[in-house]
């Protein structure tokens, strides 16, 4: 139990003013790259560290965790209003939240991306703060055995995101997978499908091809739809009191369940080390989609359904604080972010691990008072961007779209850090808009992508762990519990959703 | 033929020509492991031939990609070649920036794009090709002292 004195002084260190207004700046920064398509949070974390060696070990923990939380909730500004995610995690709120934009209701759809998001945040802040200790005791069980299992139950949400065709949507997920095995090979380290690109060692990365995939894509949609029109890129609602502009308190309300379930996935994924907030947003979406169906809403998903970006934003924002549950408890990085945060912590001389709380107890109590303080600013600092992102939008197609394809381009490039990345990008551009103009779901092949080489990974761990014999399996039985689930989540997502599907289509 | 089963066939195809020639020339054979180089990418390729092949069995004449979903029939044909031209033009801005760099290539290729799409309005064009260029000149060199393509 910590020592009060040590939990007040911590926060009140917090409160600080010079702490707020590094948050505030934390906050700005993150909003602002998120926003951009391809730089995004982490790249600004990266480049942030070292100028945080001026700052105290809370100011410099306090603004990376604010450019982390205001990251999250900046990628969702473009995805709903030009369909370009900003970050990949933000890849399925551009799903329902840009068709909401393209009905007049874009500021809705960004306060729902802001409400959940702060929602998911603050929700797994909670968690981190109260019972950090025994979720990182259950997260050290996943061993690799496990993690394939976990694997294999990710995969099997795709089952309740092929859309129409079965077939289109097992061969956009079997091309993701393929994609994936580009580079050194898990078990042998060979090379594999580079073309001679010494470049590719490392796989395709994530950034390029799902930038690539789901902005440029896009981008090239919507430039080729133009025929001497001159609309705005988006149509903003005028006046506060229309339709589009307002998010009700029951229309929030309304999406508590999704919400809730959306930050229970974002928090136990991001307690396991290398599951990351992408995996997170996806499995919520599909696993609200299901339960909407189940519920016969009336408004579809993919037609502009707040449920939809509900989902995702508070499952994303729910694995910031909880990517600090093994970091804090154990030393263990969950991600790329909580990577950043122990180096900038071992910058200010501070060694992570389970005796951080004991000789650093004031520090991390004021951090966590910064992350709730954090979590405001992000909800004040979003309020007040929604009105600068409207005029940004507000400019003709024309001019928006060729300028978006420019920060993707800059974007991608200063994330791999050579034009190969960006000839990757404009590759998956041309396949994203081939699927999506023959009915292959991008997102399925996206997941599929994202989940193959840690798939392969722990598929190559799990069989030697094993032995190669499915009975040694009995010694792990939370893999058994998670199979078990994957089973029943592809039973209840796929063959009985598709069921439903067909009942509802026969009554209409 | 319709449109699914052509894509069909192609996919079907690809999976072969990752089978028959790419996945024996671009990965290497190792006798031993439980997972190999090849295991997954040629479970995969096969796969993609199954697949491709029952799509193309089962295509209903008539059926074509939902124009909702941003199909062929969203625009048409047109709207493919308008794409692919300007990808193509995104393609060969990139390519210049590499030799060029990037401060000389941004304001074209954006210029390039918008009077293809029919912008002719003098302050916009301004605004896409000079401001917008300028301003990621201005944060990603000076602020991040970051380089751009060719700089």
């Amino acid at each position: 139990m910590p020592d009060i004195a040590t939990v007040l002084a911590g926060v009140g260190d917090a409160l600080s003013l010079a702490n707020l207004l590094w948050v505030v700046a934390g906050v700005a920064v993150g909003q602002f790259v998120g926003a951009v398509p391809g730089i995004g949070p982490i790249m600004a974390m990266a480049i942030a560290v070292p100028f945080t060696f001026v700052m105290s070990p809370l100011a410099a923990i306090s603004f990376l965790m604010g450019v982390n939380k205001g990251g999250l909730f900046g990628g969702a500004i473009p995805a709903v209003l030009i369909n370009t995610p900003g970050t990949p995690d933000a890849a399925a709120t551009a799903l329902d939240g840009h068709p909401l934009a393209r009905q007049g209701k874009a500021p809705k759809a960004l306060k729902m991306a802001l409400y959940a998001s702060i929602t998911g945040d603050t929700f797994s802040d909670m968690v981190l703060i109260t019972v950090s200790a025994p979720l990182a005791a259950v997260a050290l069980m996943m061993g690799p055995v496990e993690v394939f299992c976990l694997m294999v139950l990710a995969f099997s949400v795709i089952a309740g995101l092929v859309g129409d065709s079965l077939v289109k949507g097992l061969a956009a997920a079997a091309l993701g997978l393929l994609c994936a095995t580009v580079g050194l090979d898990p078990e042998h380290g060979t090379p594999r499908l580079i073309f001679g690109q010494f470049a590719l060692y490392d796989g395709l990365p994530l950034a390029p091809v799902a930038i690539g995939m789901l902005a440029v894509a896009e981008i090239l949609r919507r430039l080729a739809a133009i025929r001497g029109t001159r609309r705005a890129a988006v149509h903003m609602p005028r006046g506060r009191g229309a339709d589009g502009g307002r998010l009700t308190w029951a229309e929030y309300w309304a999406c508590r369940g999704t919400m809730a379930r959306g930050a229970a996935i974002g928090t136990v994924l991001g307690a396991i080390p290398g599951i990351g907030s992408t995996a997170a947003a996806f499995l919520s979406y599909a696993s609200a989609r299901q339960a909407r169906k189940a519920r016969r809403d009336p408004v579809e998903f993919g037609a502009g359904n707040l449920h939809g970006i509900a989902a995702t934003e508070s499952a994303n924002s729910s694995v910031v604080g909880a990517n600090l549950i093994p970091l804090l408890t154990l030393g263990i990085p969950g991600s790329i972010g909580a990577a950043l945060v122990i180096s900038a912590l071992m910058i200010q001389g501070i060694q992570p691990g389970p005796l951080l709380f004991e000789q650093q107890g004031r520090l991390i109590y004021g951090l966590f008072g910064a992350m709730m303080m954090a979590n405001f600013v992000n909800f004040w600092m979003g309020q007040l961007g929604l009105r600068f992102w409207a005029r940004v939008v507000a400019a003709p197609e024309s001019v928006v779209f060729p300028s978006a394809l420019l920060l993707c381009v800059v974007g991608v490039y200063m994330s791999t850090g050579d034009l190969l990345g960006v000839a990757v990008m404009l590759v998956f551009a041309g396949v994203g808009y081939a699927m999506t103009a023959t009915g292959y779901s991008v997102v399925v092949f996206i997941i599929a992508f994202f989940l193959g080489p840690r798939f392969e990974l722990s598929l190559s761990q799990t069989l030697t762990i094993i032995d190669g014999k499915p009975l040694e399996m009995l010694d792990h039985p939370v893999g058994l519990a998670l199979l078990a689930c994957a089973v029943a989540a592809a039973y209840w997502m796929g063959v009985r959703g598709r069921r439903r599907e067909r009942a509802a289509e026969g009554e209409k | 033929m319709t449109l699914d089963r052509v894509t069909g066939l192609l996919v079907a195809a690809l999976g072969g020509v990752l089978l028959v020639a790419v996945i024996p020339d671009q990965v290497e054979t190792v006798d031993y492991g439980w997972v190999r180089p090849g295991t997954l990418p040629t479970v995969l390729a096969a796969v993609l031939v199954a697949l491709g092949l029952v799509q193309a069995a089962l295509a209903r004449r008539g059926a074509a990609a939902d124009p909702d979903d941003g199909g062929v029939g969203d625009g048409g044909i047109g709207a493919v070649a308008r794409a692919a031209l300007y990808l193509a033009v995104a393609a060969l801005g990139v390519w210049a920036m590499g030799r060029i760099g990037f401060v000389w290539v941004a304001p074209a290729l954006v210029l390039a794009l918008m009077l293809l799409v029919g912008e002719r309005r003098p302050h916009w064009m301004a605004v896409a090709a000079i401001v917008v260029p300028g301003v990621i000149w201005l944060v990603v060199e000076v602020l991040l002292g970051r380089t751009l393509p060719g700089g």
